[in-house]
Protein backbone atom coordinates (compact mmCIF):
# COMPACT_ATOMS: atom_id res chain seq x y z
CA UNK A 1 0.00 0.00 0.00
CA UNK A 2 2.77 2.35 0.12
CA UNK A 3 2.47 3.58 3.92
CA UNK A 4 5.75 2.16 5.54
CA UNK A 5 7.89 4.74 6.99
CA UNK A 6 4.58 6.88 6.33
CA UNK A 7 6.07 10.46 8.16
CA UNK A 8 9.23 10.43 6.21
CA UNK A 9 10.10 12.20 3.59
CA UNK A 10 12.31 11.83 0.54
CA UNK A 11 14.28 8.79 -0.23
CA UNK A 12 11.34 6.82 -1.73
CA UNK A 13 9.25 7.37 1.20
CA UNK A 14 5.55 8.24 1.38
CA UNK A 15 5.85 12.20 3.52
CA UNK A 16 2.41 11.74 4.94
CA UNK A 17 1.14 13.53 8.22
CA UNK A 18 1.69 11.99 11.44
CA UNK A 19 -1.92 12.17 11.81
CA UNK A 20 -2.11 9.61 8.84
CA UNK A 21 0.90 7.63 10.39
CA UNK A 22 -1.62 6.98 13.56
CA UNK A 23 -4.28 6.33 11.29
CA UNK A 24 -2.46 3.41 9.35
CA UNK A 25 -1.32 2.65 12.96
CA UNK A 26 -5.31 2.27 13.92
CA UNK A 27 -6.33 0.21 10.97
CA UNK A 28 -3.65 -2.29 11.09
CA UNK A 29 -4.08 -3.17 15.04
CA UNK A 30 -7.99 -3.25 14.52
CA UNK A 31 -6.76 -6.08 12.61
CA UNK A 32 -3.80 -7.25 15.16
CA UNK A 33 -1.29 -5.91 16.82
CA UNK A 34 1.26 -7.90 15.11
CA UNK A 35 0.60 -6.21 11.58
CA UNK A 36 0.98 -3.00 13.60
CA UNK A 37 4.17 -3.86 15.27
CA UNK A 38 5.81 -5.12 12.06
CA UNK A 39 4.53 -1.22 10.09
CA UNK A 40 6.18 0.55 14.11
CA UNK A 41 9.32 -1.01 13.57
CA UNK A 42 9.93 -1.03 10.10
CA UNK A 43 8.87 2.42 10.04
CA UNK A 44 9.43 4.52 13.57
CA UNK A 45 12.43 1.96 14.58
CA UNK A 46 14.55 0.91 11.48
CA UNK A 47 14.04 3.60 8.64
CA UNK A 48 13.46 6.46 11.09
CA UNK A 49 17.45 6.78 12.79
CA UNK A 50 18.69 5.92 8.79
CA UNK A 51 16.65 8.61 7.78
CA UNK A 52 17.16 10.84 10.75
CA UNK A 53 21.31 10.05 11.73
CA UNK A 54 22.52 8.53 8.95
CA UNK A 55 24.95 9.49 5.87
CA UNK A 56 23.23 10.51 2.51
CA UNK A 57 25.02 7.33 1.00
CA UNK A 58 22.57 5.62 3.97
CA UNK A 59 19.55 6.99 3.25
CA UNK A 60 19.62 6.36 -0.63
CA UNK A 61 20.77 2.77 -0.03
CA UNK A 62 18.38 1.58 2.29
CA UNK A 63 15.12 3.68 2.37
CA UNK A 64 13.91 3.27 -0.85
CA UNK A 65 14.00 -0.65 -0.62
CA UNK A 66 12.60 -0.42 2.78
CA UNK A 67 10.45 2.12 2.02
CA UNK A 68 8.75 -0.73 -0.45
CA UNK A 69 8.97 -3.62 1.65
CA UNK A 70 11.50 -4.84 -0.15
CA UNK A 71 14.07 -4.88 2.73
CA UNK A 72 12.35 -5.69 6.20
CA UNK A 73 13.80 -3.83 9.16
CA UNK A 74 14.69 -4.66 12.92
CA UNK A 75 15.79 -2.68 15.59
CA UNK A 76 18.61 -3.97 18.07
CA UNK A 77 17.87 -2.04 21.70
CA UNK A 78 16.70 -4.15 24.58
CA UNK A 79 18.93 -6.86 25.93
CA UNK A 80 18.11 -9.87 28.01
CA UNK A 81 19.32 -8.52 31.01
CA UNK A 82 18.63 -4.78 29.91
CA UNK A 83 14.96 -4.16 29.56
CA UNK A 84 13.95 -0.86 31.02
CA UNK A 85 17.70 0.29 31.54
CA UNK A 86 18.98 0.15 27.88
CA UNK A 87 21.21 2.74 29.26
CA UNK A 88 23.47 -0.17 31.04
CA UNK A 89 23.60 -2.27 27.68
CA UNK A 90 26.06 -5.02 27.11
CA UNK A 91 26.46 -4.78 23.45
CA UNK A 92 30.05 -3.41 22.85
CA UNK A 93 31.24 -2.34 19.22
CA UNK A 94 35.66 -2.15 18.96
CA UNK A 95 36.89 0.27 16.36
CA UNK A 96 39.51 -2.15 14.37
CA UNK A 97 40.64 0.56 12.28
CA UNK A 98 39.20 -0.91 8.89
CA UNK A 99 36.06 -1.98 10.68
CA UNK A 100 33.89 -2.36 13.91
CA UNK A 101 33.53 -5.73 16.02
CA UNK A 102 30.03 -5.60 17.35
CA UNK A 103 29.66 -8.19 20.34
CA UNK A 104 26.91 -9.03 22.49
CA UNK A 105 22.77 -9.86 22.19
CA UNK A 106 19.64 -8.46 21.86
CA UNK A 107 16.22 -10.37 22.75
CA UNK A 108 12.82 -9.30 21.91
CA UNK A 109 13.52 -7.81 18.31
CA UNK A 110 10.50 -8.04 16.39
CA UNK A 111 11.20 -9.14 12.51
CA UNK A 112 14.82 -9.90 13.77
CA UNK A 113 14.69 -13.67 12.27
CA UNK A 114 13.55 -11.82 8.62
CA UNK A 115 15.22 -8.43 8.50
CA UNK A 116 17.82 -7.53 5.74
CA UNK A 117 18.29 -4.95 7.57
CA UNK A 118 19.18 -4.43 11.59
CA UNK A 119 19.75 -0.97 13.65
CA UNK A 120 21.66 -1.90 16.15
CA UNK A 121 22.89 0.02 19.39
CA UNK A 122 25.61 -0.75 21.03
CA UNK A 123 28.50 1.15 23.13
CA UNK A 124 31.62 2.16 21.47
CA UNK A 125 34.31 3.52 23.52
CA UNK A 126 31.23 3.74 26.50
CA UNK A 127 29.29 5.63 24.20
CA UNK A 128 26.22 4.54 22.90
CA UNK A 129 25.97 4.28 18.98
CA UNK A 130 24.09 3.09 16.53
CA UNK A 131 24.92 0.56 13.72
CA UNK A 132 23.84 -0.71 10.65
CA UNK A 133 24.02 -5.02 10.20
CA UNK A 134 22.93 -6.94 7.27
CA UNK A 135 21.13 -10.22 7.22
CA UNK A 136 24.76 -11.59 5.80
CA UNK A 137 27.42 -10.13 7.99
CA UNK A 138 29.79 -12.40 9.35
CA UNK A 139 29.38 -13.33 13.08
CA UNK A 140 25.42 -12.40 12.89
CA UNK A 141 22.64 -14.60 13.59
CA UNK A 142 19.45 -14.04 14.61
CA UNK A 143 16.99 -16.95 15.95
CA UNK A 144 13.72 -16.86 16.68
CA UNK A 145 11.92 -17.12 20.02
CA UNK A 146 9.07 -19.28 20.52
CA UNK A 147 6.61 -20.04 23.09
CA UNK A 148 4.70 -16.25 22.97
CA UNK A 149 0.60 -16.73 23.92
CA UNK A 150 0.93 -13.14 22.68
CA UNK A 151 1.80 -11.59 19.30
CA UNK A 152 1.69 -14.92 17.04
CA UNK A 153 1.24 -12.72 14.28
CA UNK A 154 4.84 -10.91 14.22
CA UNK A 155 8.36 -13.20 14.58
CA UNK A 156 9.96 -12.27 17.85
CA UNK A 157 13.34 -12.76 17.63
CA UNK A 158 17.07 -12.73 19.59
CA UNK A 159 20.11 -11.31 17.83
CA UNK A 160 23.78 -12.71 18.87
CA UNK A 161 26.72 -10.83 17.61
CA UNK A 162 30.03 -12.80 18.06
CA UNK A 163 32.67 -11.15 16.50
CA UNK A 164 30.72 -9.35 14.22
CA UNK A 165 32.70 -7.82 11.49
CA UNK A 166 31.15 -4.06 10.43
CA UNK A 167 32.20 -1.79 7.98
CA UNK A 168 33.12 1.60 8.97
CA UNK A 169 30.49 3.55 6.48
CA UNK A 170 28.04 1.46 8.30
CA UNK A 171 27.65 3.35 11.87
CA UNK A 172 25.32 6.15 12.35
CA UNK A 173 26.90 9.38 12.40
CA UNK A 174 24.09 11.65 13.49
CA UNK A 175 23.34 10.73 17.00
CA UNK A 176 25.29 9.81 20.33
CA UNK A 177 24.04 8.78 23.47
CA UNK A 178 20.36 7.02 24.13
CA UNK A 179 18.83 10.07 22.57
CA UNK A 180 18.97 8.09 19.11
CA UNK A 181 17.23 4.70 19.91
CA UNK A 182 14.81 7.21 22.18
CA UNK A 183 14.34 9.29 19.26
CA UNK A 184 12.78 6.45 17.55
CA UNK A 185 10.43 4.52 20.30
CA UNK A 186 9.15 8.34 20.69
CA UNK A 187 7.61 7.64 17.01
CA UNK A 188 7.07 4.25 17.50
CA UNK A 189 5.38 5.09 20.88
CA UNK A 190 3.41 7.95 18.84
CA UNK A 191 1.82 5.32 16.63
CA UNK A 192 1.33 2.55 19.13
CA UNK A 193 -1.24 5.16 21.01
CA UNK A 194 -3.43 5.17 17.89
CA UNK A 195 -3.11 1.68 17.39
CA UNK A 196 -3.95 0.24 20.93
CA UNK A 197 -7.34 2.23 19.93
CA UNK A 198 -7.83 -0.16 16.79
CA UNK A 199 -7.67 -3.15 18.85
CA UNK A 200 -10.16 -1.23 21.42
CA UNK A 201 -12.26 -0.01 18.88
CA UNK A 202 -12.56 -4.04 17.45
CA UNK A 203 -13.68 -5.41 20.71
CA UNK A 204 -15.81 -2.60 21.21
CA UNK A 205 -17.68 -3.71 17.88
CA UNK A 206 -17.50 -7.35 18.14
CA UNK A 207 -19.00 -6.60 22.10
CA UNK A 208 -21.62 -4.55 20.47
CA UNK A 209 -22.82 -6.86 17.66
CA UNK A 210 -22.76 -9.95 19.88
CA UNK A 211 -24.70 -8.21 22.74
CA UNK A 212 -26.89 -7.36 20.38
CA UNK A 213 -27.47 -11.12 18.91
CA UNK A 214 -27.27 -13.11 22.27
CA UNK A 215 -30.50 -13.77 24.05
CA UNK A 216 -30.51 -14.37 27.31
CA UNK A 217 -34.23 -14.52 29.66
CA UNK A 218 -36.01 -13.73 26.50
CA UNK A 219 -34.02 -10.21 25.69
CA UNK A 220 -30.65 -9.73 24.29
CA UNK A 221 -28.45 -8.83 26.71
CA UNK A 222 -27.97 -5.32 25.36
CA UNK A 223 -30.99 -4.34 26.84
CA UNK A 224 -29.63 -5.28 30.25
CA UNK A 225 -28.29 -2.16 32.03
CA UNK A 226 -24.99 -3.78 33.14
CA UNK A 227 -24.18 -4.75 29.48
CA UNK A 228 -25.45 -1.57 28.40
CA UNK A 229 -22.88 0.33 31.57
CA UNK A 230 -19.52 -1.24 30.14
CA UNK A 231 -20.72 -0.53 26.30
CA UNK A 232 -21.16 3.24 27.76
CA UNK A 233 -17.78 3.05 29.66
CA UNK A 234 -16.02 1.39 25.99
CA UNK A 235 -17.23 3.97 23.88
CA UNK A 236 -16.57 7.14 26.80
CA UNK A 237 -12.41 5.89 27.12
CA UNK A 238 -12.16 5.25 23.18
CA UNK A 239 -13.56 8.67 22.70
CA UNK A 240 -10.88 10.21 25.14
CA UNK A 241 -8.61 8.44 23.54
CA UNK A 242 -8.93 9.31 20.19
CA UNK A 243 -9.08 13.01 21.30
CA UNK A 244 -5.75 12.45 22.79
CA UNK A 245 -4.28 10.57 19.83
CA UNK A 246 -5.25 13.15 17.22
CA UNK A 247 -4.19 16.57 19.41
CA UNK A 248 -1.32 14.40 20.24
CA UNK A 249 -1.12 13.90 16.31
CA UNK A 250 -1.14 18.00 15.08
CA UNK A 251 1.46 18.48 17.56
CA UNK A 252 3.56 16.27 16.15
CA UNK A 253 2.80 17.74 12.65
CA UNK A 254 3.77 21.61 13.70
CA UNK A 255 6.50 20.09 16.06
CA UNK A 256 5.34 21.46 19.01
CA UNK A 257 5.50 17.80 20.87
CA UNK A 258 7.82 16.67 24.27
CA UNK A 259 8.34 13.16 25.00
CA UNK A 260 6.31 12.94 27.96
CA UNK A 261 3.22 13.77 26.41
CA UNK A 262 3.93 10.56 24.19
CA UNK A 263 4.02 8.60 27.01
CA UNK A 264 1.26 9.04 28.29
CA UNK A 265 -0.92 8.93 25.17
CA UNK A 266 0.63 5.36 24.87
CA UNK A 267 0.40 4.46 28.50
CA UNK A 268 -3.39 5.90 28.98
CA UNK A 269 -4.77 4.04 25.62
CA UNK A 270 -2.58 0.56 25.39
CA UNK A 271 -4.39 0.38 29.21
CA UNK A 272 -7.60 1.65 28.25
CA UNK A 273 -7.69 -0.94 24.87
CA UNK A 274 -6.29 -3.64 27.48
CA UNK A 275 -9.36 -3.26 29.56
CA UNK A 276 -11.49 -2.82 26.96
CA UNK A 277 -10.58 -6.13 25.01
CA UNK A 278 -11.38 -7.57 29.06
CA UNK A 279 -14.39 -6.47 29.39
CA UNK A 280 -15.11 -7.15 25.83
CA UNK A 281 -14.26 -11.05 26.16
CA UNK A 282 -16.54 -10.48 29.85
CA UNK A 283 -20.20 -9.37 27.40
CA UNK A 284 -19.08 -12.15 24.84
CA UNK A 285 -19.70 -14.78 27.72
CA UNK A 286 -17.57 -18.09 27.23
CA UNK A 287 -17.94 -17.41 23.40
CA UNK A 288 -15.17 -14.78 24.33
CA UNK A 289 -12.43 -17.18 24.36
CA UNK A 290 -13.15 -18.32 21.33
CA UNK A 291 -11.33 -17.71 17.67
CA UNK A 292 -14.54 -17.27 15.55
CA UNK A 293 -14.46 -13.32 17.98
CA UNK A 294 -11.25 -11.43 18.11
CA UNK A 295 -11.47 -9.89 21.42
CA UNK A 296 -8.81 -12.62 23.06
CA UNK A 297 -6.55 -12.65 20.47
CA UNK A 298 -6.80 -8.38 20.64
CA UNK A 299 -6.52 -9.11 24.70
CA UNK A 300 -3.50 -11.17 24.80
CA UNK A 301 -1.32 -9.06 22.26
CA UNK A 302 -1.92 -5.67 24.45
CA UNK A 303 -0.32 -7.73 27.37
CA UNK A 304 2.56 -6.97 24.96
CA UNK A 305 1.90 -3.64 23.83
CA UNK A 306 1.64 -2.93 27.62
CA UNK A 307 4.83 -3.62 28.35
CA UNK A 308 6.99 -2.75 24.67
CA UNK A 309 8.13 0.22 24.18
CA UNK A 310 8.20 1.51 27.07
CA UNK A 311 6.41 -0.13 29.98
CA UNK A 312 3.41 0.84 31.66
CA UNK A 313 4.77 1.39 34.71
CA UNK A 314 8.16 3.29 33.13
CA UNK A 315 5.97 5.78 31.61
CA UNK A 316 4.26 6.23 34.77
CA UNK A 317 7.67 7.49 35.84
CA UNK A 318 8.49 9.72 33.06
CA UNK A 319 5.51 11.39 34.04
CA UNK A 320 6.56 11.67 37.45
CA UNK A 321 9.62 13.04 37.11
CA UNK A 322 8.29 15.74 34.36
CA UNK A 323 5.52 16.42 37.30
CA UNK A 324 8.14 16.45 40.23
CA UNK A 325 11.30 17.43 39.01
CA UNK A 326 12.69 13.83 40.82
CA UNK A 327 13.57 10.72 38.79
CA UNK A 328 12.30 7.92 40.56
CA UNK A 329 14.11 4.93 37.51
CA UNK A 330 16.79 4.47 40.03
CA UNK A 331 18.47 4.37 43.47
CA UNK A 332 21.90 4.75 41.99
CA UNK A 333 21.53 8.57 40.78
CA UNK B 1 -20.50 -9.34 12.42
CA UNK B 2 -21.79 -6.61 10.53
CA UNK B 3 -18.75 -4.27 9.03
CA UNK B 4 -16.40 -1.99 10.52
CA UNK B 5 -18.02 1.57 10.31
CA UNK B 6 -15.38 3.39 12.73
CA UNK B 7 -15.88 4.54 15.80
CA UNK B 8 -15.88 8.40 15.54
CA UNK B 9 -18.75 9.61 18.42
CA UNK B 10 -16.90 12.90 18.47
CA UNK B 11 -16.85 13.51 14.60
CA UNK B 12 -12.85 13.04 14.68
CA UNK B 13 -13.57 12.63 10.83
CA UNK B 14 -13.98 16.13 10.27
CA UNK B 15 -11.06 17.49 10.91
CA UNK B 16 -9.22 14.87 8.94
CA UNK B 17 -7.58 15.98 5.70
CA UNK B 18 -8.73 14.34 2.37
CA UNK B 19 -5.76 12.54 2.12
CA UNK B 20 -5.82 11.28 5.74
CA UNK B 21 -9.44 10.23 5.30
CA UNK B 22 -8.40 8.31 2.35
CA UNK B 23 -5.16 6.25 3.67
CA UNK B 24 -7.35 5.26 6.42
CA UNK B 25 -10.20 3.85 4.52
CA UNK B 26 -7.38 2.16 1.86
CA UNK B 27 -5.76 1.01 5.27
CA UNK B 28 -9.09 -0.13 6.79
CA UNK B 29 -10.23 -2.12 3.52
CA UNK B 30 -7.20 -4.13 3.34
CA UNK B 31 -7.86 -5.44 6.52
CA UNK B 32 -11.19 -6.18 5.85
CA UNK B 33 -10.86 -7.93 2.97
CA UNK B 34 -7.17 -9.39 3.30
CA UNK B 35 -6.29 -9.95 7.22
CA UNK B 36 -9.85 -10.85 9.31
CA UNK B 37 -11.40 -13.09 7.12
CA UNK B 38 -8.72 -15.38 7.45
CA UNK B 39 -9.50 -15.78 11.54
CA UNK B 40 -7.79 -17.85 13.46
CA UNK B 41 -4.61 -16.00 13.31
CA UNK B 42 -1.63 -17.63 13.06
CA UNK B 43 1.31 -18.72 14.54
CA UNK B 44 3.13 -18.59 11.21
CA UNK B 45 6.98 -17.95 10.50
CA UNK B 46 5.72 -17.55 7.06
CA UNK B 47 3.55 -14.60 8.12
CA UNK B 48 6.36 -11.59 7.31
CA UNK B 49 7.96 -13.57 4.91
CA UNK B 50 7.56 -11.58 2.11
CA UNK B 51 8.78 -9.61 -0.73
CA UNK B 52 7.08 -6.48 -1.07
CA UNK B 53 3.97 -5.43 1.44
CA UNK B 54 1.48 -6.38 -1.05
CA UNK B 55 2.79 -9.73 0.40
CA UNK B 56 2.80 -8.80 3.93
CA UNK B 57 -0.09 -11.32 4.82
CA UNK B 58 0.31 -15.12 4.35
CA UNK B 59 -1.73 -16.80 6.58
CA UNK B 60 -1.39 -20.46 8.01
CA UNK B 61 -5.02 -22.04 8.74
Amino acid sequence: MGVLGAPLKGYGCPGLSYVAYGLICQELERGDSGLRSFASVQGSLAMYPIWDFGTEEQKNYYLPKMASGEWVGCFGLTEPDYGSNPGDMITRAEDKGDHYLLNGAKMWITNGTIAQVAVVWAKLDGVIRGFIVEKDDEGFTAPEMKGKHSLKASVTSELVFQDCKIPKDRILPGVKGLRGPFSCLNNARFGISWGALGAAMACFHSAKTYALSRIQFDHPIASYQLVQNKLAWMLREITKGQLLAYHLGKKKDDGTWFPEQISLAKMNNVDIALEIARVSRDIHGANGVLDEYPVMRHMANLESVKTYEGTHDIHNLILGRYITGIQAFTRNA
Amino acid sequence: MEPFEGVDFYDIESLLTEEEIMIRDMVRDWVDEEVLPKKNMPVSKEFFLMNGASHLVKWEY
